[in-house]
């Protein structure tokens, strides 16, 4: 039994069909279609075109002069057992970060005793003078700061 | 004996798996360019990265070595290895909006019409103009559908092959590849 195939399904195929990635029998059936089309056989004539210019713009990217070393020398490392920069950076980071902690909780236990933020550092003398100051009864008197 | 040179890529990925330096060299230097191809097309974002990317690449290829099975080709091997290693970049570069991962989803599912071959475009790419024109319209392709059809014409991989590198069905490559035909006759006739 012969199959046929209108000009849309074969032009759907042709660009497998010109990579030979069509079963045995579709293949046949698309190009039975372009030796009796010629329609499609030009557009198949574009495709292997289209395909030919590819080869000609066929791009090599530029690699540094030694980039081939780079890679072998890290496979040396790799294979020496040394560890990767990567590796380095992982098992670094937990270390400060437990090391970041520890000086935030100790830190913190501190603060009480933290100097007051600004001013000068009070003698003990000056201290409980302020203390004094602080507690004393301030009704009826006023600031003049206060306005 | 043998130059490394004349050796089948699988001989030497034997001898590399048994620490031998040589074979590795050479691996190295059949496909580190292919390799700088493939990074540009899998991560064209990372430009400046790419070299960094290619020796993560040949770096998991070596250490894994002894899990090449021969199933598929050491090329297919390794150029999926490179598709799940620039995606780890991507993602990395990406963190916060992983959406980009897959930016390009157009032309995915549809199908895009091949133009009419008129001879003004059959003798417009027998020119040498043809070849600019051609590279322009490659530029401008979404960059799924470029990096299969480079896998195809610069690599000849089969389709096969690019849809195990690629992870995604052999349809898919087939599509991909014929949008992307489509897609630079119909630039070309743009042109005209």
């Amino acid at each position: 039994m012969t199959y046929k195939i209108d000009c849309e399904r074969t032009t759907a195929l042709l660009s497998a069909y010109m990579d030979n990635e069509l079963h045995r029998k579709a293949k046949s059936i698309v190009a039975s279609h372009i030796a009796s089309c010629p329609a499609c056989a030009r557009r198949l004539k574009l495709l292997t075109s289209l395909s030919a210019g590819m080869a000609a713009i066929q791009e090599q990217p530029l690699v540094g002069s030694n980039f081939r070393d780079k890679i072998l020398t890290r496979l040396a490392n790799y294979r020496n057992g040394e560890p990767e920069r990567k590796e380095i950076a992982t098992r670094l980071v937990p270390l400060l970060a437990a090391m970041a902690a520890c000086l935030l909780f100790i830190g913190a236990g501190l603060l009480p005793y933290a100097p007051a933020a600004s001013g000068p550092l009070l003698s003990l003398d000056d201290c409980e003078q302020q203390i004094l100051q602080d507690s004393a009864p301030t009704h009826g008197s006023f600031s003049a700061q206060a306005f | 004996m043998i130059a490394k040179s004349e050796m089948r890529d699988e001989e030497l990925v034997g001898r590399c798996a048994e620490g031998d330096n040589e074979a590795a060299s050479e691996l190295v230097s059949r496909y580190m360019q292919k390799l700088l191809q493939l990074a540009q097309l899998l991560a064209p974002e990372q430009r400046g990265n790419y070299e960094d990317i290619v020796q993560d690449v040949f770096l998991k290829a070596f250490k894994n070595i002894h899990l090449f099975q021969g199933n598929a080709s050491f090329k297919t091997w390794l150029y999926a290895i490179a598709r799940v290693t620039s995606q780890d970049w991507r993602r990395n570069f990406f963190r916060r909006s992983l959406h980009l991962l897959s930016p390009l989803t157009e032309h995915e599912n549809e199908f895009i019409s091949l133009p009419d071959a008129e001879p003004a475009i059959l003798n417009r790419l027998a020119t040498e103009e043809s070849t600019r024109l051609l590279r322009q319209a490659l530029e401008r392709l979404p960059h799924k559908l470029k990096t299969a059809l480079i896998l195809r014409e610069w690599d000849g991989l089969s389709y096969d092959e690019i849809a195990e590198i690629l992870a995604v069905p052999s349809g898919t490559v087939r599509s991909r590849i014929h949008n992307a035909r489509a897609l630079l006759a119909a630039a070309l006739k743009e042109d005209l």
